[in-house]
């Protein structure tokens, strides 16, 4: 018994999620990964085959010749809702369409869920093997890249959590 | 690749991606990233001119493309950052996470 209590302690210690902290209401558990590296905009976290990277978006870079400060929310639930685009100035409303073509959300990827009371706007898309994951927390927007299997996708989702 | 494509690459890629690009290593992989790029978007189809055809299907650009092709596809880009920041803006925040990969050798 005592040799059985031991194995499973050694065995939850390399099994363990790791947690990473979004905000005050948010975190998401990941695995132990190949490694962690830090760019200056984005934190990227690595396996052997797959991998995301986090960013809060920056209205003021998110294209270095426009500012979206004050319309970025509106414009990245855009890329998801087509109809939102109807109350955008032509320009504004050609760009969200570009985008979301770039980045292939379509209403066939497109998922929506609520972490507490955050939103989440997220499309996987099987040709790229990629998905971009927004969440809207209180003050700030989460930014996800993920590149991987689709299984993979789903269990990242799944792991973005409420505090 | 020479200091001349280095500079221009970097002053190319600083006008798509922001001063983040400026502390990038200019290696292979940022060049084949940003051949990629900008053969690949539809927004800015002449941006390809000064390379010849065909270009080799499932070959690193670096490796097949000639240096003087090479350095007139360079000197192009950063001569028009300007229009082609325009038409790219959307792909390069598609392809942002690949190249700060590559910039570290990931």
């Amino acid at each position: 018994m005592k040799i059985l209590s031991l194995w499973l302690l050694l065995l939850s210690s390399f099994c363990s999620a790791e947690q990473l902290i979004l905000s005050s209401k948010l975190s998401l558990d990941y695995d132990p990964p190949a490694l962690i590296s830090h760019t200056q905009s984005s934190l990227i976290v690595k396996y052997e085959d797959w991998y995301f990277a986090h960013e809060v978006v920056d209205p003021e870079n998110f294209y270095q010749q426009i500012n979206l400060t004050g319309i970025e929310r509106d414009f990245i639930k855009s890329l998801f809702d087509k109809d939102l685009r109807k109350q955008f100035p032509k320009w504004l409303a050609a760009l969200s369409e570009e985008q979301a073509s770039e980045l292939e959300i379509s209403v066939n990827n497109t998922l929506r869920k609520k972490v507490g009371d955050a939103e989440l706007l997220a499309a996987y898309s099987n040709n790229a093997q990629s998905a971009h994951i927004y969440i809207f927390d209180d003050h700030s927007i989460h930014h996800l890249t993920y590149y991987g299997s689709k299984d993979n996708y789903r269990h990242l989702i799944s792991r973005i959590k409420e505090r | 690749m020479t200091q001349e494509e280095i500079n221009n690459l970097r002053e190319f890629l600083v006008s798509l991606f922001g001063s983040q690009a400026k502390n990038w290593t200019m290696n292979e992989k940022i060049f084949n990233l940003t051949f990629k790029l900008v053969s690949e978007s539809r927004a800015c189809s002449n941006a390809m001119n000064k390379v010849p055809r065909p270009h080799a299907l499932g070959k690193e650009p670096f490796k097949w493309i000639k240096a003087e092709a090479r350095r007139l596809l360079l000197q192009n880009l950063k001569d028009n950052k300007s229009h082609y920041a325009i038409c790219l803006k959307a792909a390069a925040y598609r392809m942002a996470h690949q190249f700060q990969m590559a910039a570290m050798g990931l």
